[in-house]
């Protein structure tokens, strides 16, 4: 129910009663004032008796005077009759007064007044009648005796109408005071009941209207609980990962995915900065990326995030996003809350930057075919002419063409070098392991020289196993690329080749040996060694080279293995590629799968 | 130069589109002794093979229209026991493209690396005969 609602009932409740006694009020006051006029009347009549009492008693007097003074002449007699006369006319006129209203009564006090005028005609009579005797006589007192009685009698039946009046009017009042009480009597039942039905009318809709309130709002507090469940369930449910914070950008939700990314929980993130949950850096600069909240706040739409994120977790693992941030507004349009979006592309990533590498592979062997044509065959040309010209030479002579002829000859060993790192036969030849690891290190000369690195070779030239040159071409420039990498400037490195005879099931094979007094490898990254894209070099290295190597080693049915060192008075690394005499291609038998499998445990001790 | 060279007289056929090089080859191997003839692409070489026999046939492989390869090929359909060696600027060839010759060098060897195996290769030959 609407509050305004409410307030109508109310003012109802209040109104209706208040009309319903003012109501009342008016009738009881009529009541009363026709009770009041009706009482007039009694009193009126009250009047008019004792009046004609009073003029009664006067013209008593009259007689009692006029026959006391007849009786004995004495003037002291004669004094209430000369008081009774003006009294009883003023007497008269007031009884004429107060019976105007009436005519029988009227008529009956004409009566009275024409008797009362012949007495008094009589009574003049006999004062002026000198004569005792006559004044004393028999018949004059009868007459005046009549008058008197007719007087009285006629007095008599003017009270008594007048009594009939009065009774009559009384009757009345009495009957208007019933009326009065009785109604009174039902009004206020009228009106208690009338209230009680009302009021309870009232209330109960009051109490109707309240209990819908409830039950509507406990409905909506379902549907609103059932929505936001929906809400979170979908959000939870998403396959990326999601963050809302509220506009001061402090976390409110998070799901599974974004738990699992940030390495925070949801309840350990809850209420705190946005950017203490969701740390993000520029991969290349490793600078702060400007924190979404206020992008978005500045922006004012959705925005995506820079390219080269990367998410620091908690626990410092790296994962390559991409992201877009949206503000949350409420119905009025203002922002209370901010969601983000971001994904884990350390794959999609690592795959673009493996693309890349491999793009650069081919581009830089289509190079290298051309590089081929245009500089060995001039450089064929040249080497056959100094040849020539040296069959003609002496002296001096002789000796300035054979130096040509030797730097001629590394400039071709290291063309085919370089070349030969993009070249593959389909079918595994015979290779010589010592010229495999010299044309890999010609190629590392300039660094060789340059960091004054000390190299120590044991390479026996019989050696030789089956496989593809190229692939193991590349493989040793890896590990002896890795080698002087640890090393740095003024570091020793030694290759050492080996015959290993067959054991067991294990055919003969030839060992080769990088071993370098470089900087090792700590026990945790040993583990990772071998993954791809595992790398401590940041952009200068591409981690792929050991994941190749071993690739390479694998499909030729060899090991390779790792020992390492980071203590201080002798660190270092040695790796041991073990490689069979006779290719048999990638090797599934149990038995080397065992032998394998203590290779993998050296990699790891 | 070396008269006594029992290969002297053996007989070389040298294929390549490069003029300088194939001149400055020819030169090379008749220092050695040996008669050489030249051709500039596969078929002129072809019809050359053809008419007179050869010891041995020098191709390079990268050539325009007939690559050495095709020569090779063609060459041991006609004769199969023709001794080849090929010559490439390319470090690696394909499997294939070696099939039908005895040898395959990279082009800016050592001159003698060069001379040892044609000469090792015309021996075997000769000793096979
Ligand atoms: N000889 C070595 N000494 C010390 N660390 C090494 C050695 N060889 C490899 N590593 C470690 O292994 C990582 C992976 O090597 P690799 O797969 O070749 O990739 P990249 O050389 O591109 O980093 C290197 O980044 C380095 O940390
Ligand atoms: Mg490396």
């Amino acid at each position: 129910m609407e509050p305004r609602t409410f307030s109508r009932i109310l003012r109802t409740s209040l109104l209706i009663p208040t009309l319903v006694i003012m109501v009342m009020a008016a009738i009881v006051g009529w009541e009363l004032q026709q009770l009041r006029t009706a009482l007039t009347w009694v009193d009126r009549a009250d009047r008019v008796i004792s009046e004609m009492r009073l003029t009664l008693r006067s013209m008593v007097d009259e007689e009692t005077g006029l026959r006391g003074y007849l009786l004995t002449r004495r003037d002291e007699f004669l004094q209430p009759y000369n008081n009774a006369i003006p009294r009883v006319e003023t007497q008269l006129a007031s009884l004429s007064d107060l019976t105007a209203d009436n005519s029988p009564q009227q008529q009956r006090l004409q009566q009275i007044r024409s008797s009362y005028d012949q007495w008094m005609m009589y009574s003049q009579r006999m004062l002026s009648d000198q004569s005792a005797l006559t004044a004393s006589s028999f018949e004059s007192n009868m007459e005046g005796k009549k008058l008197m009685d007719q007087i009285r009698n006629q007095f008599e039946e003017t009270i008594r109408a007048e009594y009939q009046l009065r009774d009559e009017r009384v009757r009345k009042s009495a009957d208007l005071d019933k009326l009065f009480l009785g109604s009174l009597i039902a009004l206020t039942v009228v009106l208690g009941s009338s209230l009680a039905f009302f009021t309870r009318r009232q209330l109960l809709g009051l109490s109707h209207a309240y209990d819908q309130m409830l039950a509507d709002s406990r409905r909506k507090t379902v549907q609103v609980e059932e929505q936001r469940e929906w809400v979170s369930t979908t959000l939870r449910s998403i396959g990326d990962a999601v963050i809302a914070t509220d506009s001061e950008g402090k976390v409110s939700l998070m799901n599974a995915v974004a738990c699992q990314l940030t390495g925070w929980t949801e309840e350990e993130a809850r209420g705190k900065d946005l950017q203490d949950v969701f740390k993000i850096v520029n991969q290349e600069t490793r600078e702060a990326v400007e924190n979404p909240v206020s992008k978005v706040r500045r922006m004012n739409k959705v925005v995506g995030l820079a390219n080269h994120t990367v998410l620091i977790s908690k626990n410092g693992t790296e994962y390559n996003i991409d992201d877009s941030g949206s503000p949350i507004r409420n119905s009025d349009g203002e922002l209370v809350g901010i969601v983000l979006v971001f994904r884990d592309i350390t794959r999609e990533y690592q795959m673009q930057r493996t693309l890349r590498t491999t793009e650069k592979l081919a581009l830089a062997g289509r190079l290298s075919a051309t590089i081929a044509h245009e500089i060995h065959n001039p450089l064929d040309t040249v080497s056959n002419v100094l040849y020539l010209i040296r069959a003609d030479s002496q002296g001096e002579t002789l000796k300035h063409v054979d130096l040509a002829m030797q730097e001629l000859q590394r400039v071709s060993q290291v063309t085919r070098s370089m070349l030969s790192l993009y070249r593959e036969s389909k079918t595994p030849v015979p290779v010589s392991v010592k010229e495999v690891l010299e044309s890999v290190l010609s190629l590392f000369d300039r660094k060789i020289s340059g960091n004054e690195v000390r190299i120590a070779k044991s390479l026996p030239s019989s050696l030789t196993v089956e496989g593809f040159p190229a692939e193991l071409r590349q493989v040793f420039s890896n590990l002896i690329g890795n080698a002087l990498d640890a090393v740095g400037q003024h570091g020793a490195l030694s290759l050492i080749a080996s015959k290993t005879a067959a054991k067991g099931d294990l055919p003969a094979g030839v060992s080769v040996v990088i071993a370098d007094n470089g900087t090792g490898i700590s026990q945790d990254n040993l583990s990772k060694l071998f993954l791809p894209f595992f790398t401590t070099k940041g952009e200068q290295g591409t981690g792929i080279g050991l994941w190749v190597s071993k690739g390479i080693v694998d499909k030729h049915g060899g090991t390779i293995a790792v020992d390492s060192s980071t203590e201080a008075d002798y660190h270092g690394t040695s790796f041991t590629v073990w490689l069979p005499e006779k290719f048999t291609g990638e090797r599934h038998s149990p038995k080397v799968q065992v032998e394998m499998e203590k290779g993998k445990q050296l990699e790891t001790a | 130069m070396n008269s006594s060279n029992p290969q002297s007289t053996a007989r070389i056929l040298c294929v390549d589109d490069e003029p300088v090089g194939l001149t400055v080859r020819k030169l090379l191997l008749e220092r050695r002794g040996y008669t050489v003839e030249t051709a500039s692409n596969g078929t002129t070489a072809l019809d050359l093979f053809k008419t007179r026999p050869f010891d041995l046939v020098l191709l390079d492989f990268y050539m325009p229209a007939m690559n050495g390869a095709e020569v090779a090929r063609a060459m041991r359909q006609i004769r199969p026991d023709a001794r080849i060696v090929m010559l490439s600027a390319y470090v690696s060839l394909p499997e294939e493209a070696l099939q039908h010759v005895n040898a395959s060098l990279t082009k800016g060897i050592h001159p003698e690396v060069l001379l040892d195996s044609i000469s090792q290769i015309i021996s075997a030959n000769r000793t096979g005969d």
